[in-house]
């Protein structure tokens, strides 16, 4: 047991490399860690003779291993430590030789070797380069250097890149054409006994042919020496030894910029110094010395200088580098924690909504917001940088660093990051100063906003938007959009129609039993089914209609999705009753598991849900108030540009698309489908219904009577709609949901203004509906300052787009140019009976949207109206 | 005065320029609490008094830190040092140098003036005992001919203060 012991604490001295020339000596495998490795040795050493492991190499003796052993040890001890590494290439002689045995990676038999040692030879000790076009071999010995050599043995890493696979990667700046000058190890010279750094130098000399000298008179390529050290822990930097000396055909140049005996820190970097002014055709002799018992190889290169834009073109574009479900995915997690929205309990839904992150776009390089979002595709916190910015200052301090979290990388893992990228660029007319956004757990998101004049840049990026923003918004255009709002538009027209006698039903079942009400089918769907059932339920019914935005949408997102497919499935919802009445609850729910709410889209589901219940049912009228926002949201499409609006809010956006559709409607196809007028009225009364969430049930019904008008009547209906909607929507914007909830009822009143609502009127009351409209073009104008106010995005679009729409509904104008919001509303809520009710509901509700998550807040108080605005349909109806 | 290292001389790039300027209307409106800037029309070396923070040992203790930025800020990390008297602390050497991994090999290009005084403040507020370090008057005999604090290398041994 003498030998065992004595052979086990030599054992402990070996590193990898000598453990596995051991073994290949023994034709071992060499495979396994460290311990394992040992443990293999020491097996040998304690073993009984014929065991099977040493079997087949009974002629070996223990005596045999262990003089191995102690060679190999002495070896060790005899060398030193730099000594040592340096020697890795002649050490691998042993293993060279011999063996067969089972190699963990023989080399294949058309390895390229390129090793730092300069031997060309095969071991059995080798590691290859991980980049994908290398593939060159280099001897573990030479290249995995722990950093106290007697200490620790150098784990053999899971990711190994060869010098030129570094140094590429080390400065993307410059692209290694050629190379002159392999990388060679420095040795040491002498080993100084008062234990001070060794002097290490090599001296080599390279060639350069005259078609290197032509390439050489052409701008962008110059000859760079590098120097690198093997075993940094910043892998992709150079590194020059400390106190360097190098020289070029006999020619002194400054290898770097740090004095001499300053170490380089995790934070720096040294370059590579061009050396194209010493070079000359043929032989050139270059030299390198330094003070340092680190391991370090030299190299010259011909390199072709790329530019900023270049490097920018290599990034992957957006999409490319990473897809967008895996980058709300971060977001979601970073933010929320998970996805809120799969909760379905309402209260959560409320807390959750109240739940939004600030979340500051300034680039922490250049303190700007930022223009393209960069990541490093690794990294897994929120944070991104200005691309260009980083690239651009990268040029010179090729630190290839992840700024927020220190994390080094390279180039090839610098994505653009989708989710921001869309955000960002949708901002980017916004005021430099702009730089915060919020973003709630689902990834909807809206600009955060501290200023009316604020508010008023940026439009209805002060809106929620699903977290996909771009798809409504961005790529659609405004004609993309406004195809979309026409198709919302009719949608909603339909939905309209539907939501007309639907509505009306629902509504009237809303008074009594909306609770209990009425679609069991609806509410268990709904209840089983959150936004994606929702979804799924637009699509069977609803697809159609829906399918291009509000389709695509849902699909992208699933939690965005709920908002979206609110909106969409409102318009939806308009052709099919039930995705209608869901829809609506997903516009409420957009924020939140208003959702599930939604999934009572029948209405009934919303009385089910206890506490939202009346809130629900509320939010049926909140529903309706979606449609309001979509009408809303419309109007502000129009002006602004539809597109953003969708892009903006899922929920708010949607319905502002909605909206915006029967804006657009209203203003494009608005005014001549006004003309239309038993489709029309239908489609008022349909559509104020429509804008009661309640009355989206009752919708249904009626959908399928208006349906048939739907293709005339759809516009016609929803321009009717929209008017109607869209001041409630202004009012519900400007306020929040709670102007909203009241602009809903109000869009009741509104329709009777409308043409088509005067037609309601009379069924509903006239006068009513005529304040309605007042209130509602108050709303409106309110809904504008209400923008202000609130900063509601939304709002403030809407708002504008309200103004802007309105005049051209001439009815609308006048709503509009009715009182101020707050004024306005309440002058409305005063003029509609439900009126008094609504108002305060509204002023509560605008003091709570206010205050923070008016989405929530705006619930109640819509239900609350709601309420109003169901009797009230009652009494019109 | 405290020469500064050469690289502080150069002038500011452009984006290091941008920056600064971001930084400072950024400090204005929402000034760090703890802390003066002294105005200067100097955008390349900043004058920032520090207030001891109540409660430690350092309370109302009023220091001058001096930050003088490289030309490619924020890339590299600005230098950082009191002036004189500079607050007796077990990472902060007489000469001003303050013994801060921020500064120097930790130093990010996030992290902006305000962050790094509060991260300074922080530090002082934590000190156990108001002594200098050990090895300062070897630390400060070899800084002689104001040779920058980020020429050193620094060991940062201590996570505690």
């Amino acid at each position: 047991m003498d030998l065992v012991a004595g052979c086990k604490d030599k054992l402990a001295y070996f590193r990898i490399k000598e453990l596995k020339d051991v073994l290949t000596h023994l034709g071992l495998s060499k495979q396994g860690k460290k311990q394992d490795l040992v443990d293999r040795i020491l097996a040998i050493l304690s073993e009984e003779p014929g065991s099977k492991l040493w079997a087949k190499k009974t002629a070996i003796a223990k005596e045999e291993v262990a003089k191995l052993v102690d060679d190999t040890y002495r070896k060790m001890q005899v060398s030193g430590a730099t000594d040592l590494a340096s020697r890795g290439q002649g050490a691998s002689d042993c293993s060279n030789s011999k063996c067969n045995g089972e190699m963990d990676d023989p080399p294949h038999s058309d390895t390229k070797v390129r090793c730092p040692c300069g031997s060309p030879l095969e071991t059995e000790s080798m590691i290859k380069c991980e980049d994908l076009k290398c593939h060159v071999w280099q001897h573990i010995g030479c290249v995995i250097i722990s950093e106290k050599p007697m200490e620790g043995i150098p784990q053999v890493p899971d990711v190994f890149y060869c010098e030129i696979c570094r140094l590429s990667r080390a400065d993307p700046f410059w692209v290694s054409v050629a190379h002159p000058l392999y990388p060679v190890k420095l040795l040491a010279t002498n080993v100084p006994a008062d234990g001070s750094s060794p002097v290490q130098g090599v001296e080599k000399a390279f060639q350069l042919t005259r078609a290197d000298k032509d390439l050489l008179a052409k701008q962008e390529y110059d000859v760079q020496a590098w120097c690198m050290l093997l075993n940094d822990k910043v892998l992709f930097r150079m590194q020059w030894p400390q106190h360097a000396d190098l020289q070029v055909n006999g020619l002194a140049v400054r290898a770097i910029n740090r004095p001499g005996s300053q170490l380089l820190g995790a934070n720096g970097r040294d370059d590579g110094p061009i050396i194209t002014p010493f070079v000359r055709d043929g032989i050139n002799k270059i030299s390198l010395s330094g003070c340092d018992a680190r391991i370090f190889c030299l190299g010259v290169r011909i390199v072709k200088r790329r530019t900023v834009q270049q490097i920018l073109n290599l990034i992957p574009k957006d999409l490319e580098g990473e897809r967008f479900e895996d980058a709300l995915a971060r977001v979601c997690r970073c933010v929320g924690g998970g996805t809120a929205t799969d909760n379905a309990d309402s209260d959560s839904d409320l807390e959750v909504v109240a739940d939004s992150f600030c979340v500051n776009l300034r680039c922490p390089m250049s303190g700007s917001r930022m223009k393209v979002a960069g990541r490093f595709k690794p990294c897994a916190h929120l944070g991104c940088f200005d691309l260009e910015v980083f690239v651009e200052l990268n040029q010179r301090s090729k630190k290839w660093q992840c700024p927020i979290c220190l994390k080094n990388y390279s180039l090839e893992n610098i994505i653009t990051d989708p989710y921001f990228n869309r955000i960002t660029s949708k901002m980017r007319h916004c005021s430099e100063d702009i730089t915060e956004i919020e973003v709630k757990p689902d990834g909807s998101w809206r600009v955060k906003t501290k200023t009316e004049a604020e508010r008023r840049d940026v439009g209805e990026l002060a809106q929620w938007h699903n977290p996909d923003s771009t798809h409504c918004v961005s790529d659609g255009g405004e004609i993309k959009s406004k195809v979309e709002t026409v198709k919302q538009i009719r949608q909603e027209g339909i939905s309209e129609g539907n939501a007309g006698a639907g509505l009306k039903l629902g509504i009237r079942k809303n008074r009594n039993g909306f609770w209990e009400v009425s679609k069991p089918e609806d509410v268990n769907t709904f209840s089983s089914g959150r936004l994606q059932e929702n979804f799924e339920h637009h699509e069977q019914k609803v697809i159609p209609m829906s399918s291009s935005a509000t389709g695509s949408r849902d699909g992208e997102d699933q939690s965005v999705n709920q908002d979206a497919g609110g909106n969409y499935d409102f318009t939806n919802g308009g052709m099919e009753l039930d995705s209608l009445s869901l829809n609506v609850y997903s516009t409420y729910g957009f924020t939140d598991q208003n959702l599930d709410v939604p999934l009572g889209n029948a209405e009934i589901i919303v009385l089910s849900d206890s506490d939202d219940d009346n809130d629900i049912l509320i939010s049926n009228g909140s529903v309706y108030k979606s449609n309001q926002n979509d009408g809303s949201a419309t109007f502000s499409v129009p002006s602004p540009g539809i597109a953003d609006p969708f892009p903006e809010d899922p929920t708010l956006v949607t319905g502002g698309n909605s909206c915006l559709g029967l804006f657009n409607a209203n203003d494009e196809y608005g005014m001549p489908l006004w003309s239309l007028p038993s489709g029309n009225q239908a489609g008022p009364g349909f559509q104020l219904f429509n804008s009661d969430v309640s009355g989206a049930l009752v919708d249904l019904p009626h959908g399928p009577v208006n349906c048939p008008l739907s293709m005339n009547g759809y516009t016609l209906p929803p321009e009717t709609v929209m008017g109607s909607t869209c001041l409630i929507p202004d009012s519900s914007i400007g306020r929040s949901d709670m102007d909203v909830n009241d602009g809903l009822v109000d869009n009741p009143l509104a329709f009777g203004g409308d043409p088509s609502l005067q037609i309601f009127l009379p069924t509903g009351p006239s006068d009513a509906s005529m304040h309605s409209d007042m209130r509602d073009q108050v709303d409106v104008s309110n809904g504008v300052r209400s923008e202000d106010w609130i900063s509601l995005r939304l709002g403030g679009s809407a708002a504008s787009n309200h103004g802007d729409l309105v005049p051209p509904t001439n009815g609308l104008n006048s709503r509009e140019q009715m009182p101020s919001r707050e004024d306005g509303v309440d002058s409305l809520a005063g003029t509609a009976s439900l009126l008094p009710g609504m108002n305060d509901g509204r002023t509560e509700k605008a003091s709570r949207q206010r205050s923070d998550s008016p989405f929530s807040f705006p619930r109640q108080k819509r239900s609350v109206r709601s309420r109003f605005y169901l009797s009230i349909d009652s009494d019109s109806e | 005065m405290t020469s500064s290292s050469a690289a502080t001389r150069k002038a500011l790039s452009k984006i290091a320029c941008n920056r600064l300027q971001k930084e400072l209307v950024e400090w204005q409106v929402n000034p760090p609490t703890g802390f003066k800037h002294k105005v200067t029309d100097n955008l390349q070396r900043w004058v920032i008094e520090v207030i001891g923070a109540p409660g430690t040992l350092y309370a109302n203790e009023i220091y001058q830190l001096q930050v003088d930025f490289p030309e490619h800020y924020p890339m590299e990390a600005p230098q950082v040092i009191f002036l004189h008297p500079a607050p007796l602390h077990p990472h902060i050497y007489s000469n001003g140098h303050i013994c801060l991994d921020i500064l120097y090999d930790s130093w990010s290009p996030a992290m902006t003036v305000s962050s790094v005084c509060i991260s300074i403040l922080s530090m002082l507020s934590s000190s156990p005992a108001k002594q200098r370090p050990e090895d300062n008057d070897r630390y400060v005999k070899n800084c002689r001919n104001g040779r920058s604090p980020k020429e050193t290398r620094w060991w940062f041994h201590d996570d505690k203060v």
